[in-house]
């Protein structure tokens, strides 16, 4: 095949609050001949005193040709932020995307629902993000699942989305976070990563 | 799916001795980067998957190349139907490799789909490269203390002879 088109996505959602800096980011990056990509996982909360987790992982070629295809296929690079919320107290999300010649750099609020999505000064667009962000984590945690996860039931996935929403949404029950507790655990302990 | 498992040159309860016995070929993606074992077992991505394929048609479908331990088959959230892309994790290396040669390039829902490894070795040139943002003064600053180091002994022992010759 031809030469690959350059590459780099990244995603953060974050904020400061109760619980000081409290993050997840994720991005990859393209290596060595340009065709296989690293990975980067990372997520931290200072509830009861939780430390950071980083996860690294290389992803082959095809993996990285089909993150490419669903960003094509989502029209992310021809959207524009110019009319998206403006990142609040609650936090703020950023998208960057380098594919081809195109780069985009979005920065806005987070986005509790699809309400907040149609209220928007800019709901096609904003849906577009909305959606691509919510189909990317999907993608990521299901990577770091496999990847790294000892004995990871659908139960334990479904608590990666939980996690997701958690990071998202600052104020949740404490039901979830002590799932995400568990499963953050049983993350460390598989992989010794620090 | 007995079958298959015969071919398995080693029982299943052992994927490190699986991993071991089997040659480098064995982990070759189609671009020719090495796969590497995951912590359970090795993992396969499916792309270019039909938007109404269902999960049963890949445990049909792969489940003839071994026992499947598990499948991602994440849905797009927008439209409720398949994203694009299958995960599919098997305990052995010779598993992994039997789909990959068997199903990739075969059709599933009149799209021909391809099946490679999702995990593989960072490429080793990228570290001494220094790519973007690599490039870690660190790294410079150890190299320039260490090289004086040595360089200053050659030369107090060069000088030394000079300041006995002197």
């Amino acid at each position: 095949m031809s030469t690959p088109d350059p590459f780099y996505l990244r995603y953060y959602s974050g904020h400061s609050g109760r619980f000081g800096h409290e993050f997840l980011e994720f991005d990859f990056r393209v290596v060595g001949d340009g065709r296989s990509a690293v990975a980067r996982y990372a997520n931290n909360s200072n509830y009861r005193n939780d430390s950071l987790i980083r996860k690294e992982m290389c992803v082959s070629s095809l993996m990285v040709q089909e993150i490419k295809k669903i960003i094509k296929e989502s029209e992310i690079m021809k959207e524009d932020d110019t009319k998206w919320p403006q990142k609040n107290k609650d936090g703020r999300q950023e998208l960057e995307i380098r594919l081809g010649s195109e780069h985009i750099s979005f920065e806005t609020a987070k986005i509790g629902s699809l309400v907040d999505v149609n209220e928007s000064e800019d709901p096609e667009g904003l849906r577009v993000f909305y959606y691509l962000v919510q189909d990317l984590k999907a993608l990521v945690f299901s990577l770091i699942s496999l990847h790294f996860k000892a004995s990871h039931a659908s139960t334990g996935f479904l608590a990666g989305f939980l996690l997701t929403n958690m990071v998202d949404q600052a104020n949740l029950s404490v039901a979830i976070t002590d799932e995400r507790h568990e499963l953050m655990r049983s993350f460390s302990e598989a992989s010794g990563v620090s | 799916m007995a079958d298959t498992a015969m071919d398995v040159d080693s029982p299943p309860s052992s994927p490190e001795r699986a991993q071991k016995n089997t040659t480098q070929d064995d982990t070759q993606t189609h671009e020719n980067a090495s796969a590497v074992r995951s912590i359970e077992g090795w993992i396969i991505v499916v792309a270019n998957v039909h938007e109404e394929a269902a999960e049963e048609d890949f445990q049909d479908m792969f489940g003839e190349y071994g026992d499947i331990k598990h499948i991602h088959m994440n849905l797009d959230r927008r439209t409720g139907y398949a994203k694009g892309y299958v995960l599919i994790e098997y305990p052995t290396l010779a598993e992994a490799r039997a789909a990959i040669e068997g199903a990739h390039g075969e059709k599933l829902l009149e799209q021909t789909i391809g099946v490679d490894f999702a995990f593989v070795r960072p490429p080793p040139s990228k570290q001494a490269g220094g790519g973007a943002g690599q490039g870690r003064s660190k790294g410079r600053a150890r190299s320039r203390s260490r090289s004086p180091g040595v360089r200053r002994r050659r030369d107090e022992d060069s000088e030394g002879e000079d300041g006995e010759v002197g």
